[in-house]
């Protein structure tokens, strides 16, 4: 045959690309440490933007609180997320995506009885937007797989644990949808962690066979932050496949946020609500018909300047009436899961969303 | 009479027949053998289709008149209920379906008016003392027949965008009217639906609302891991 | 134990010639639509001969346009003013092909759309999953619309529905590169900056260039008619070993290995030092055996978006370069882009760890003969 063909993997200089300068997927780094001063923060912020992360948690840490209830008040939903702001370098660096890097907040509460686990319903610790447990106990662990109401079960990966990983309480987490964390920061810092954060991960990874894990940085300073391919990659160390660890940066991440959204938006998981007001723009054609039913107009679509033009006056029809019930609501003993609570929220979290 | 002759015969169980008919002969003869003569007397009386059953009578020892009474009583739902059509039955009539040339928006405009007003007057919107809680659990259980809704987000493309009005709902899909005058099928499964009374918007997710729509009206429901199709 | 798996990427090597009919090189090139970056390595030259930049896509500019709906490339008026009128290349850029989504409209008239799973889920239109994910677990689908077909046009209810699904409702806009070759010449490239410049903005661009001499280099020596035999030796090193005893002669070695040329082209492109001094810390790499010296040599690279029309152009202007002059072979590496949504023809592209689509063709003077070698990452379909 003329054409001589042959097919073989031969290892080959890098060439350049130009066009991309780093592997970007919309990854998530779900655990930066927000207990640290604010300028270390926004540092690694930057950090995480510019490697290409689309979403990153700032986790703080419950302070554990002895029994007088005094200081029930220092954990606050803090507004540190929508207040950091990151230069004009970064957002170019990041740039069409510049709208798509979020900022959650996620608070971590280290749990060793069951008598404490009342404290994950107080209203400060619902305010955030992921919930993190980390069990001390083997009985705490398994209570958190099975029965609490969180997000992400995060062990102490740093030392070695006092308990040993239970299928069943694995599978039943999983079941769940709950998520186990690997930070892969304090490997970086310390052999000895290095050795038992490996171990610790290899053990967990094989009992929940690849499922269901996250991997996060836990990082205090951005010379800790790895880029996400870096970070899929470690998670070949741990014992993930390919794709599983790709996933553990990405799609489970994704899975998680999902799942805390679950947990605070909607009534059992069946319904959620919001208000026409808070609708943006784009959302308005879902309720089109049925507001065309009752009676009312409703503008579709048009440049987002406009929408929150339009947005405002809709609330402004909608009356003092609201408002009030806002109030009055604020004082009834269920103001949780009130309504106007709820899309409140969620507009503080679309605020804090942007970079800018 | 003496006062304590009143007070003893007004205690007694049965009064003693009236001397009047006691000196009638014809009316009343008392029977050497009372057995024979309730036989007799029974024959007389029932209807002769009955014949066969007086024997059985007679030889009970007891009777209890009431006992008839509920068993008559389910013996009458089951008749009913075998009157009323099974619903296989049904699906051969073509009962659940509805004839095309009644699949028409504006015939249930009126349906969504009026499901509007039992939507503000169960959910309350404007009474500021309702609490969060009610409200969702009023939402949970309310009738969704008559409701606009439109598809927002599905794992199959060609429904989203889809809107009508809910005309009927069953375990696992919506049928409703369209503008077009045409009715469609929406599965619930991996189906997120949107719907709106005055200014409140209401998401629902399809995957966790699979039941009938009696049904949902006293369940339980149970937390699901997540809202992700 | 951890096992680190090799990469899946695959680089496919052809040896032909270009008078022969069953030739490759004009569909290798023109199927492969969006092309970063095209570089000319030149042995025995002092610098980029007339007749190559002559033919270089140097003047052929292109349009950058920033935050552009999607409903916009739709557009009725759109798709007759340009779509259908030449061959017009659309690349979304700064997306990342693995996690958010791209588009592209390919010079046949197909809009390519990939999109993750949540923006595939509120779009409203029928797509493929991607076939590089495993079946229930995708979070990729490529969703294509054909903008040339006769039921595209306003008041079918194809044309509405795609207007409908891309307009307002989903945050469809990217920064798009454009570039259009006209069908008649009488219309230019200034008409499709023209088009929009009052509503978006419109950057003109022009090629970037960068171009280095070499000078008193080694080049590998290389045979046409062996494309891979050092593998062979291999093999029958390992025939012998069996305890035949044929392929004796084969020790005398006239050529460099194509996989060793192509390594090497690698290095010049990044431009190594393969001087091979043992004591270099970066790197000890030095020129394949057997090599010769040459005075000097050129290496020029165009980066932008390139279409392949330009390319098949410098193709042709380098045949007959190297056939009329001194030269022992050059070589034309074309990178595509690692975010396009497909990369030969309508195969799908997808970006696993390296978005690599590449070839490189080695044009030697004697019979017309070139080698093809073709680069293609893990998610990619084999052209």
């Amino acid at each position: 045959m003329h054409v001589h063909r042959t097919t073989t993997t031969v290892p080959v200089f890098q060439y350049i690309n130009n066009n991309r300068e780093f592997g970007k997927m919309d990854t998530c780094d779900l655990h930066l440490l927000g207990n640290s001063d604010e300028n270390a923060l926004k540092l690694s912020l930057q950090c995480a933007a510019r490697l290409g992360y689309g979403v990153v948690a700032i986790g703080y840490n419950c302070p554990v609180q002895e029994k007088q209830g005094g200081d029930k008040n220092k954990v606050k939903l803090p507004n540190a997320p929508a207040a950091v702001k990151l230069d004009g370098q970064t957002k170019a660096a990041v740039g069409v995506q510049s709208k798509g890097f979020k900022q959650l907040s996620r608070v971590n509460m280290v749990l060793s009885e069951g008598s404490e686990t009342h404290k994950l319903r107080q209203d400060n610790i619902q305010s955030y937007d992921l919930l993190a447990v980390q069990p001390t106990t083997e009985k705490m662990f398994h209570m958190a797989c099975t029965k609490l109401e969180i997000d992400i079960v995060c062990v102490d990966m740093t030392e070695k644990l006092p308990f040993y990983f239970k299928r069943v309480a694995i599978n039943a987490a999983i079941e769940r949808g709950l998520y186990f964390e690997i930070p892969y920061a304090p490997a970086i810092r310390d052999s000895t962690m290095r050795k038992n954060v490996l171990s610790n991960a290899m053990a967990l990874i094989t009992l929940c066979r690849g499922k269901n894990v996250i991997i996060t940085s836990q990082a205090t300073k951005p010379l800790e932050i790895r880029g996400p391919h870096d970070v899929a990659n470690l998670g070949l160390l741990f014992g993930l496949s390919e794709q599983e660890a790709k996933n553990a940066v990405s799609t489970n991440c994704r899975a998680v946020l999902y799942h805390a959204a679950t947990r605070r938006n909607t009534i059992k998981s069946v319904m959620s609500l919001q208000q026409i007001g808070d609708l943006s723009g784009k959302d308005r054609w879902k309720v089109k018909a049925g507001q065309e039913a009752c009676g009312m107009s409703i503008q579709e679509g048009g440049d987002p300047t406009e929408d929150e033009g339009s947005g405002v006056v809709a609330q402004s029809l909608e009356g003092s009436e609201g408002r009030a019930k806002t109030s009055k609501r604020r004082k009834s003993k269920s103001k949780r899961n009130s309504v106007d609570e709820q899309s409140a929220m969620k507009r503080t979290r679309q605020d804090s969303a942007g970079v800018d | 009479m003496s006062q304590k002759d009143v007070e003893k015969e007004s205690f007694t169980l049965y009064d003693p027949l009236p001397r009047k008919l006691k000196k009638d002969k014809t009316l009343v003869q008392v029977p050497k053998d009372p057995k024979q003569f309730v036989t007799s007397f029974l024959r007389a009386a029932a209807p002769r289709k009955r014949g066969e059953q007086l024997e059985k009578l007679s030889s009970r020892k007891e009777m209890v008149m009431d006992a008839v009474k509920p068993k008559r009583r389910t013996e009458r739902r089951r008749g009913r209920k075998k009157k009323a059509l099974s619903n296989k039955q049904k699906k051969e009539l073509n009962m659940n379906n509805i004839p095309k040339e009644l699949q028409k928006y504006e015939m249930y405009e009126p349906l969504h008016q009026l499901w509007l007003d039992y939507m503000r007057d169960s959910l309350q919107l404007k009474n500021p003392t309702v609490t969060a809680e009610n409200l969702h659990i009023k939402l949970l259980r309310c009738d969704l027949h008559g409701s606009i809704m439109t598809v927002t987000k599905s794992k199959c493309p060609s429904y989203i965008g889809q809107c009508g009005i809910v005309v009927q709902e069953s375990r696992n899909a919506f049928k409703m009217i369209t503008k077009a005058d045409v009715m469609k099928t929406i599965p619930k499964a991996s189906t997120i639906f949107t719907m709106s009374i005055d200014n409140l918007v209401v998401n629902i997710y399809g995957n966790h609302l699979r039941f009938r729509a009696g049904d949902r009206a006293n369940r339980k429901f149970k937390v699901k891991p997540t809202i992700d199709l | 134990m951890v096992e680190f798996l090799s990469p899946k990427s695959k680089t496919i090597f052809e040896s032909s010639a270009f008078i022969h009919k069953n030739s490759r090189h004009t569909s290798c090139v023109s199927d492969h639509y969006f092309n970063h970056a095209v570089e000319v390595f030149l042995p025995c030259c002092d610098s980029l001969p007339d007749a190559v930049q002559v033919s270089s896509p140097q003047r052929q500019e292109y349009y950058a346009v920033k935050r552009l709906p999607l409903a916009e490339l739709t557009n009725a008026e759109f798709v007759s003013r340009f779509v259908k009128a030449g061959r017009l290349y659309v690349l979304s850029i700064g997306q990342h092909i693995d996690t958010h989504n791209v588009a592209a409209i390919l010079p046949t008239g197909r809009l390519i759309l990939s999109v993750n799973k949540d923006t595939y889920q509120e779009l409203g239109l029928e797509g493929k999953p991607s076939q590089f994910e495993k079946p229930r677990k995708v979070t990729k689908y490529s969703v294509e619309v054909n903008l040339v077909a006769e039921s595209f046009c306003k008041g079918k209810k194809n044309y509405e529905r795609v207007q409908w699904c891309f307009k307002d409702r989903l945050d469809l806009t990217f920064d798009f590169l454009l570039a259009w070759q006209p069908n008649d010449p009488s219309q230019s490239l200034d008409d499709l900056g023209s088009f929009w410049s009052s509503k978006y903005e419109c950057l003109r661009v022009e090629q970037r260039q960068h171009s280095f001499q070499m000078r008193n280099q080694s080049i590998p020596v290389i045979d046409s008619s062996l494309l891979l035999h050092r593998q062979h030796k291999s093999n029958q090193d390992a025939s012998r070993m069996n305890g035949s005893s044929q392929g004796c002669e084969e020790t005398q070695v006239r050529s460099c290995d194509a996989a060793e040329v192509y390594e090497w082209l690698g290095a010049v492109a990044c431009q190594c030092d393969c001087s091979g001094a043992s004591d270099s810390f970066v790197n000890t790499y030095r020129c394949p055996e057997p090599s010769q010296q040459v005075s000097s040599s050129v290496c020029h690279r165009w980066t932008g978006l390139i279409t392949s029309e330009r390319i098949l152009h410098m193709l042709d202007a380098l045949r007959s370069k190297v056939e009329c002059s001194r030269m022992p072979w050059a070589a034309l590496t074309v990178h595509g882009f690692t975010d396009s949504p497909v990369s030969w023809g309508s195969r799908e592209h997808g970006f696993s760890k390296y978005g690599n689509n590449l070839y490189t063709f080695v044009i030697f003077p004697k019979e017309q003969r070139y080698w093809l070698i073709m680069g293609i990452g893990d998610h990619d379909v084999c052209p």
